[in-house]
């Protein structure tokens, strides 16, 4: 009995270390890709600018897409934020996804809307709009009313009803930087091919003092998990996606604020509805129907578009969070299974797909496995105990590197935080963010995969606490008007 | 009975399962010899 155990034990190490093995392979590569790239991205964007883009008669129409589900407290901000963003030509469509709170009265009563009648165009399978209202004093703003279908069937409303050639979705709660959207097209509009995705890096928000839909003051969040989410942000969106992105196998571009090409995403059959994260779904869409049609096309991400978003305050709506990407990152790879190994997807169906199937999704099972199992593997495992111990503290320590790194990236390239306190605490935290945060997320994450095989793919409501309070709380009341709706 | 195949001739579940046979043929069939001796190592201990 005790043979088996000790070979059981030997055999999930084994596991463990050889997935560790190979994603620390994979992060060390993509590491060394992005200091290079991200290093010289940014010199060509401080050379370069983008500033004629603003006045460039080539620069195309950008519809802005905000789906909007019960966001009474900051739908009002972030549309006004939006009108004034830095773009020359632009359209701005909110599509109340059948709210059951004011969502739709104080967009009407705020911009004081009209009923209107247009003709609408389906050109993705989607429930129809119930109502339009717009103001002909803001012709770059259109609301849209219709009854839930979700956020994915929103996003195809909006798409229908746009008319520019490239929409970006906005999540309405988060905040955008008034150049964002000009950066996220200037590498569409410098590239010969075409470019059907460009996305941008989301950054969190927490501690920092918002004013009208805007970041005024940024500051470092005051709470550990806050903290080591803002670390975690910073690793994954300076040397993950910018690493796939240079390898031409971009896999993951987060729907809170992404470019993408209208006529692509039709003709992929737009968001799909029945996912729970539709913006992982769409860039593998994307990827399967132009490679089976043959068609050239590039996808980009850069890291000057900054995005501002609310990150979780609490454990709990945290691992209602990681759940559901996890989840919807499973339905994804499970989906486009296809494409993992299959030469004609190049290198996102050689390398990304697999990595971002076996590792990044399923990865966190072993990962939780093995640590569950670590008391009993030391006392069952026949490897030594020097060895155990050896193991952990390069995982912990590589991990730690890691961060830093991406940290001190941030820094040089796209430093936000003012302070150098900040980039000291930043520096600190990167070790509790693998060692203590990185083992509580890999749980939620490895529970995401669970509701994927036992069936629970629902949509887990993620609260938001203070950030569109406190948008709101800056924002003026607008006056009770019951009839606007009607 | 269709889902259930489709499930498993998934290349994602295929892989996982074909990763783990491989690591357990690695442990329980290419290094027999070992087990004797991890037993007095582990025993010593």
């Amino acid at each position: 009995m005790r043979s088996l155990l000790v070979h059981f034990f030997d055999y999930v190490n084994a596991v463990v270390l050889v997935y560790f093995i190979v994603s620390a392979a994979v992060y060390t590569t993509l590491m060394f890709i992005s200091l290079y790239t991200v290093t010289l991205h940014s010199r060509i964007a401080r050379r370069l600018g983008y500033g004629n883009l603003g006045d460039s008669p080539v620069t195309p129409p950008v519809t802005l897409i905000i789906p909007a589900y019960n966001e009474e407290d900051a739908i009002v901000q972030t549309a006004s934020a939006m009108l004034e963003l830095n773009y020359p030509e632009k359209e701005v469509i909110v599509v109340d996804d059948g709210s059951t709170d004011h969502t739709a009265m104080r967009m009407v009563q705020h911009f004081k809307l009209q009923r209107v009648e247009r003709v609408y165009r389906e050109f993705i399978p989607a429930q129809r709009p119930l109502v339009f209202y717009l103001n002909p004093e803001i012709p770059g703003l259109l609301l849209v009313s219709k009854e839930n279908g979700g956020k994915s069937d929103a996003l195809n409303v909006g798409i229908n009803i746009a008319r520019s050639p490239y929409f970006c979705t906005v999540d309405a709660d988060s905040i955008i930087e008034k150049d964002a959207l000009l950066r996220l097209m200037a590498p569409v509009v410098h590239s010969n091919v075409n470019t059907v995705v460009s996305g941008g890096v989301v950054r969190i928000a927490n501690g920092s003092t918002m004013d009208k839909a805007m970041v005024r003051q940024i500051a470092m969040p005051k709470t550990w998990l806050e903290r080591c989410q803002v670390v975690e942000y910073i690793r994954t969106f300076l040397f993950g996606r910018p690493g796939w992105n240079s390898l031409g196998a971009t896999f993951i571009c987060s729907g809170a604020f992404c470019l993408l090409n209208k006529e692509a995403v039709i003709q992929a059959g737009g968001f799909s509805r029945d996912t729970v994260t539709e913006d992982i779904d769409m860039i593998a869409k994307l990827h399967r129907d132009l490679k089976e049609k043959g068609r050239k096309y590039r996808m980009v991400f850069t890291t000057d578009p900054v995005c501002w978003t609310e990150a979780p305050h609490d454990l709990g709506t945290l691992a209602k969070q990681r759940r559901r990407w996890q989840l919807g990152l499973m339905q994804t790879v499970m989906r486009h299974d296809k494409m993992i190994f299959n030469p004609r997807f190049g290198a996102t169906g050689m390398l990304s797909m697999p990595f971002h199937a076996y590792v990044e999704a399923l990865g966190c099972v072993i990962e939780a496995v093995g640590t569950l199992l670590l008391p009993f593997s030391l006392f069952f495992s026949s490897m030594p105990l020097w060895f155990f111990a050896m193991v952990i503290l390069l995982a912990v320590s590589y991990g730690t590197v890691l961060s830093m790194a991406s940290v001190l990236l941030a820094d040089a390239t796209v430093r936000r935080y003012p302070r150098y306190r900040d980039l000291w605490i930043l520096m600190a935290y990167t070790l509790f963010e693998n060692l203590g945060y990185r083992q509580i997320i890999t749980f939620y994450r490895a529970q995401g995969v669970l509701q994927y095989f036992t069936g629970k793919h629902k949509w887990e409501v993620v609260k938001h606490g203070g950030f569109a309070a406190r948008a709101q709380a800056a924002a003026p009341e607008p006056r009770p008007v019951e009839a606007a709706r009607a | 009975m269709r889902k259930a195949w489709l499930f498993l001739t998934n290349r994602v579940i295929l892989g996982m399962v074909l990763f783990l046979a491989l690591m357990a043929a690695w442990e329980f069939r290419v290094r027999p010899e070992y087990f004797p001796q991890t037993l007095v190592e582990t025993d010593s201990r």
